[in-house]
Order: C-alpha cells, then structure tokens, then sequence
C-alpha cells in the first residue's frame, strides 16, 4: 500500500473545494449569471467596451514588454552572476511585487509629479515595476538549474557568447519566459490600484470599470458583462501560464542549484550593468515616495505621520489613520491563516495527487483567484453573501475571507515547488521504518516545507495587508483598512490629506521590505524550482 | 520460515513489470536478485517491502499473507540506492529514526546509534550532518538506520551502485561480512554479478519480469540454466561438444568439465579461450587464427580473433606478451572460463 493512498485526502479536499467554491466559485458565477442575464449583447456592441478592452489588453502587453525586458538582466545575475551583494538584490527585486498597488501608484504618483492628471507612460511603468520580479524570479529560479555545461560544450563547438546565448540557454528558457509573460500579463490586465490611482478618471481598464459601474453608477449588468469578458482572457492566459509550466517540468533535464554561477567575463558586464540600471529603477520610485512623505508645503517634516494618529483634514476618514493600520493587521493576520491553512491542505492534496491531469487541473483552479480581478470577487460577494445565514456581509471576517483568497495561490506556488522537489523515496524510506503516513508527513514534509512555510506566511501576510481591490468593496466605511484609506484620503481635496497618504504608504513600505527581509533570510536551499 | 514470494505479478498500466514470481528466503540467508535495467528487480523488492502494490500472487512472511499489511508495520528494513537520508536530521537522528517510531526511549537509542556507527565502521558520525557525508559514508549510516530496529528481513536497492568502483568492491566485502556476522535474512537488488555472487548465498537471475534461475553463485557460474542466463553471466560464444571421459570436445579443441558421457553445450567467456604467440612450427595448438582487435583491461588483454572457417572469437592473453593486431595466434580452451550451459 503506498504512502499517500492511506491520507484522508478526500477531506483536505472537500474543506480546500468547499472554500473555493463558497467563497470564490459562487460569487463569481453569480457575476457572471447576473452578466448573461442582463443585455450583455448591448455591452458589447457599445464601442466603448471595446476601447476598454483594447486600452486594458494594450497597456498590459506594453507593461509585460518592459518588464520582461527589464527581468532578464536580473534573472541573469541572479542565477550566473558570482558577484556580491546577490542576497539583497534578491531583496530589492522582491520588494516591489509585495508592495500594495496603492502605494506602487503614490510612488509613480510622486516620481512624475502627478497630482491630479493620469498618463499612460506612468501606468505601463508601474505595472512593469511590479512585475519584474515575477520575470527575475521564474527565469532566474530556471536558469539557476540549467546545466552550465551545455553552454560550455556549445563555445567549444565555436559559437561566440551571444551566440551561445541564443541557441542553447534562451530556448531553454522558453518555458520559464512564457510562464512568466502569461502571468506577468494577467497581473497586468486586472491591475486595479495602480490604473485608479494614475489613471487619473482618464484611462480606464475593464478592472477600474467594473469597479466605477458597480460603485459609482449603480449599473450591476454591465459590471457582470464586463466581469465576464475579463473572466474569460484570464482563464486564456492561464492556460498558457499552465501549458508552459509543464513544459518547463518535462522538457528539461535540470540540476541541482550548486555552483552554476561564475564571475562575469567580458560582455557579461555590459549585462551586469544593466541590471543595475534597473535596480536603480526599482529603488526610485520608493526612495521617492518616502522623500515625498516627509516633505511639506513647509520643507521637511512628519507632519503626514502625526496625522496619522487623526482621521485627516475635516474628518476624511471614519477612524484614524492608526485604527486603520490596526484594522490592516488584524485582518491580515486572519487571512494569512486561513490562506496557510488552506494553502498547505492544497499542496499536501497536489503533491500527492499521481494522475498528472488531475493535479494539474486542481492547480489551474486553485490559481484560478489570483487571476481573476478581485474587484469582481468583491462585487460576487456583496450579491451572494446574504443568502448565507448569519449575514456574513457584516462580519468581520468578511475582509479577510477575500485576503485569504488572494494569498492562497501564492502560498501554494511557494510550497508546493519544494514539496514537489522531495524525493518521493525519502517518504518511502521513513514508511519503511516504521512511520505511519501521518508520521511521514510530520517528519519529512513538514520539516523540509517549514521554511518555505515561513517565507508563505511573511509574504502572505504583506499582500493581504496591501490588499486594495475586493477589500475597497467589502471594508465596512467604519473600519477601513490602511490601503482603502490611503485611497479615500486621495479622493478628497486637503494637503493635509494628501501628506498622510503619503505617510501611511511610507508605513506599508517599511513593513513590506522587513517582511521581504525575514522572507529571504528563510529561503529555502532545495532543489525546487522556483515560479510564482 | 522466512520470505515466501508465491505466482506475485506487478503492473504499471499495460506493462507487467513483474510476472508471477516464485521465491523464497530463508531464515538467514541473502538471496540476490540480478538482472540488467529495467528486468523488474527492483519493482519485486519494492513489492515485497509493501511499496508497490502486486496486481496478483502473494508475499508471505513466516507463513503470513502480508498483502494487507502496510509498509510501516512489515519491520522490513530498507536501502535504497543513493541512500534516501533525510537531510534535514544528523546522521545520529537519521539512524534512531526507526527506534523513534517505536517509542524506544531517548537513552536506549543512544546507546543503539552507537553500537550501529560502530558496525558500520562510522563511530563518533553521530552529530555530523546528512548532507556533509561522502557517498560511501551515506550508504553506511543508510544501512546502519535500516538495520536499527532489528528488520526481520533486510531489502537492498542497488546499495552500492551509485559509488565508484574501488569503493564499491570495498564495501561489497565489507557489506558482505557484515550480513554474515549479524546473520541477517536479507533480499538484495544488483545488476552487478560481482556484487551478487559477493553478497548472495544464492542469486536469482531475472529477464523480463521473470525469475530464470535461482541458484548457489559457484552452479550459477559454471552451470547456468540456458544461453540468456549465461549470456548475462559473461558467456559470448556457444559451442556445441562431445564429452568422453571428463573431457569436451568442440570444434576449438578439447577442454576437462565435469560432466556425463553424451552432448553438452559449451558457454564460453573471454577467458575461456587464451591466446598465445604462434611458433609457426607444428607444435602449437591445434586451432590458430589471426588477431583483429586488441584492447587492455587491467591485468590482461583482451582480443577478437579470426579463425578460418571458424569464425570470430573473443580470447585474452597475458599482457606482458600479448600479440600485435595481425599476429597469427595458437588458441586454447580454459576450463576456468567456460560453463556448461542448460546441462545436468
């Protein structure tokens, strides 16, 4: 009898299932059934709708370019590059993919100058800014596993560096680079935070219109019809993201992560400084960001973080500026747990699943959340939950059901890869000393997971507190969390207002680069391959 | 009583990995299963360990069905090829680890952590860690941690395959005596016969999923049951012969075996045939031919020989006095490298 036919499996299913069908499944099908209900015919023949959705799928192609552009150099030094300082490099590139979109808008905000007018540049940076290191990450985790020696065998068979380049490790990065541009594309698509705040009313996305329909003009129909175009490009890109996964694992015969990096030689350099041309990019915009926070009209000073302790400029927010860091934490807190929890028992069911199909599929539907715009999980939520008992609605565990969903896939794509990478006879050979199936979970996975566990937590934890697009429709007014009053401080007129934006957003920064810190001082060595 | 494997089949999807094997072990004894990749030797380990689960027939162990048995309660001790340590414990917590399963308290474990390092040539490895271990190293503490909890039936995957060939002679000697002192019931998987007839009281031969022979290493080598056992076993030519007397007669020459009056089959290994320098006067051996290939092995060279009308032979001579490519040699039969295959 092997190992994991003996697990209850089909319980850590039905709790993982029966989460993502309550709080997820529904809700968007109700999205969707309430679109298909209305005119959608009518939302569609609008010219409108089609600017929307060439503005949407446009900029984020324009912002995957960049940022894939912008990832390679880094990708390189990461897994090739002996030089040092690569640990906080890994740091620097992270931070930006965890910080909350609200804040990444304020910082652009800031960089260009914007106050009040949007512009396209700055919405296709910051999107890239983000994504860069979803590209450095995915590539860099393969190109670290590549043999090194099938490049040294192709420049012994003649081919310059460039050349060597081109014909044997990029085609072996194919998988990796397609990965990461599906899923770079689908952030990039449903970015919500980032368009509201530089768009500036202007430039519009599916994601920021559904959200000023539903929230604004009160039209539910063609919010659901507009939520189900976007539905049906993300399970697209997913698919993609999904068939160039397994590609990478199939195709590729890799090795353990031990040594391929070596000291840049000649022209390696140029790719080394340009890496550090986009490092420089990627420290600009928070450098900026916490140099606009502590200058005033008045020169410098912390005017904004004495703010905080009030509720801003003639009572802008219900609560203060600190009560709603405490609502953040709180709520983050929760969803992390939950996602923990829920992410863990997803892994434990897809490391142990042996169909291929089948694991694959529970995969793509688990990462199915972080693809879809949270904005229409929220708008789900507002017209489902009622019909549950006890008015969920009104809870305050409401915020953190969202979070948790959000967090969930990201937790699974950090332990899953390590879980993936245990040698299935390790587990064997603990059977075969005595220990039951519970026990080899305890001894073996737990304790070769439990770093990567860490690292899910400290990440999960930062991303739910920045959480912005379903927390924005599902916050009660009276208990907001630090992003959604960030935005609403934004909304109203008042230096002051706007000062203790900036100062909330420098908060979230710092938070964010400590729990990158812990994150990578957990990282795990194993022969995982990394991806997001 | 022992191990008793009765008509057992495994099968992944279409394929029939294993195909209704008999065999047994005795209270005591180790029995190699040897066969080249791929012949289901390591799928019938894995099944008797409780790994795989048999599509039909029976593991029983002291007369009792195991089928319903799960891995974890068979006391079967396991070795795996690259040694399967857990990386993330020393090698002291890698060897308790089955004591830990038992509930055998902290003290006891101790004491039997070091009796075992000690076994296996490793004492005071105890707080090294897993990872830090030479490859030999790690394949020690893995037999030391399988051999922890006092298995009653040790199963062996390739345990020394993965290290390099000096090491692996040396460890299969020591290995060897280790089974012996501790008198260990024991089921090992090799593709090597060194290995085997090194380790094994006796061998079983397996090809496709079958078992093919099973037999003591010394009949296995000199009476191996047909051409595809003794083809396995080195034997490259098969000639037929006449014995009269306690001496074979084929078409190389005459050579002494121990066998009955009547026609045998002769299974020849390149020893089996030695090469010499040819005088050219009528002295020599009956049989010559001319040297077409010649490569070193380390204490002799190896040949192909053409002989007229014969054929081409492989043969070895001494290396301090091997023939040239195109030298005419005298060839003579070696009963040291000649079977009797199939024959009784």
């Amino acid at each position: 009898m092997r190992v994991r036919e003996r697990l209850p499996v089909p319980v850590a299913t039905a709790v993982v299932l029966g989460f993502l069908g309550l709080f997820f499944a529904w809700p968007v099908a109700a999205i969707v059934g309430t679109g298909l209900r209305g005119d959608v015919g009518a939302v569609l023949a609008e010219a409108e709708t089609w600017r929307l959705v060439a503005f949407t799928l446009g900029q984020a192609a324009a912002s995957t370019l960049v940022a894939l552009i912008a990832g390679m150099p880094l990708a390189y030094v990461l897994a090739r590059a002996a030089i040092p300082g690569r640990a906080v490099l890994r740091a620097v590139v992270t931070v930006p993919f965890v910080l909350p979109t609200v804040v990444v808008g304020m910082a652009f905000r800031a960089l260009f100058g914007l106050e009040s007018s949007g512009g396209v540049l700055p919405i296709v940076l910051a999107n890239a800014f983000f994504n860069v290191a979803v590209v450095a990450r995915t590539v860099g985790g393969l190109w670290t596993h590549l043999d090194r020696r099938v490049e040294d065998a192709a420049r012994s068979l003649g081919a310059s560096r460039l050349r060597a380049f081109t014909s044997v490790t990029l085609p072996a990065l194919l998988p990796a680079l397609g990965s990461a541009a599906a899923v770079v594309f689908l952030f990039c698509s449903t970015s919500f935070g980032v368009v509201l705040v530089l768009g500036g009313g202007q430039y519009r996305t599916l994601e920021t219109e559904i959200y000023l329909r539903t929230v604004q003009l009160l039209d539910l129909p063609g919010a659901a019809a507009l939520s189900l175009l976007q539905f049906a490009a993300v399970v697209g890109a997913l698919l993609v993201a999904s068939a160039a996964r397994r590609r990478r694992e199939t195709a590729l015969r890799l090795r353990a992560a031990v040594d391929t990096a070596r000291v840049p030689q000649g022209g390696e350099w140029a790719v080394v400084a340009a890496a550090g041309i986009v490092v420089c990019g990627l420290l600009a915009p928070i450098v900026g960001l916490l140099l606009r926070s502590v200058s005033t009209v008045d020169g410098w000073g912390f005017a904004g973080y004495r703010a905080l302790l009030g509720a801003g400029e003639r009572g802008t927010l219900e609560v203060s500026g600190l009560d709603a860091a405490l609502n953040s934490v709180r709520a983050a807190a929760d969803a992390t747990w939950m996602a923990l929890l829920l992410g863990l028992l997803a892994s434990f069911v897809l490391v142990g699943a042996r169909r291929r199909v089948v694991a694959e599929s529970v995969d793509l539907v688990l990462m199915l959340p972080l693809g879809v715009s949270a904005v229409t999980v929220g708008f789900g939520y507002l017209i489902t939950l009622n019909l549950l008992p006890g008015d969920l609605r009104t809870s305050p565990l409401l915020v953190p059901f969202a979070q948790a969903l959000v967090v969930t896939p990201l937790v699974i794509r950090m332990v899953l890869p390590v879980l993936r990478a245990v040698d299935d006879r390790l587990r064997q050979a603990a059977a075969t000393l005595g220990a039951s199936p519970w026990r080899v979970r305890r001894e073996v996975d737990v304790p070769l997971a439990a770093r990567a566990v860490l690292g899910a937590a400290g990440f999960g934890f930062v991303v739910a507190l920045g959480e912005f697009g379903a927390t924005s429709f599902l916050v009660r007014p009276d208990a907001p969390t630090l992003p959604v009053a960030i935005a609403r401080l934004l909304s109203r007129p008042g230096a002051l207002n706007t000062q203790m934006a900036y100062a909330a957003c420098a908060l979230l920064v710092l938070v964010t680069v400590l729990a990158v810190l812990l994150v990578e001082r957990l990282r795990v060595r194993s022969d995982a391959v990394e991806e997001f | 009583m022992g191990l008793d494997v009765r008509g057992l089949s495994v099968r992944y999807g279409a394929v029939e990995a294993v195909r209704e094997v008999a065999l047994s072990v005795g209270d005591g004894e180790v029995v190699a299963l040897l066969g080249p990749s791929g012949c289901g030797k390591s799928t019938l380990l894995r099944a008797v360990a409780g790994l795989e689960r048999p599509a039909a027939g029976e593991v029983r162990w002291d007369g009792r069905d195991l089928a319903r048995v799960p891995v974890h309660r068979r006391g079967f001790g396991m070795v795996f090829q690259d040694g399967q340590l857990f990386p993330h414990r020393d090698v002291a917590g890698n060897v308790e680890f089955a004591l830990r399963m038992r509930g055998v308290p902290r003290a006891d474990r101790a004491a039997r952590v070091d009796e075992l390092l000690e076994l296996v040539g490793l004492a005071g490895y105890g707080p090294r860690r897993a990872t830090e271990l030479s490859g030999g190293e790690a394949q020690r503490v893995a037999l030391a941690r399988a051999l922890a909890a006092d298995p009653e039936l040790l199963l062996l995957d390739e345990p020394l395959s993965a290290l390099d060939r000096m090491l692996r002679e040396r460890l299969a000697v020591d290995l060897a005596a280790l089974l012996g002192r501790a008198e260990t019931t024991a089921l090992v998987v090799t593709h090597d016969h060194d290995e085997a007839f090194t380790l094994a009281d006796r061998v079983a031969v397996l090809a496709r999923g079958t078992v093919l022979q099973v037999d003591g290493p010394d009949r296995l080598w000199r009476r191996p049951g047909d051409d595809e056992v003794a083809a396995f076993l080195g034997c490259s030519t098969f000639l037929p012969a006449e014995v009269r007397g306690g001496v074979a007669t084929c078409e190389l020459g005459t050579v002494e075996v121990a066998a009955a009056d009547g026609p045998a089959r002769l299974g020849l290994r390149a020893t089996g045939l030695r090469a010499q320098r040819h005088s050219g006067t009528g002295d020599g051996p009956e049989t010559t031919g001319i040297v077409r290939e010649r490569v070193h092995r380390h204490d002799h060279v190896r040949l192909v020989v053409d002989v007229p009308q014969r054929g081409r032979f492989e043969a070895v001579a001494h290396a301090t006095e091997a023939p040239v490519v195109g030298e005419q040699v005298g060839l003579v039969l070696d009963p040291e490298g000649i079977a009797l295959v199939g024959a009784d």
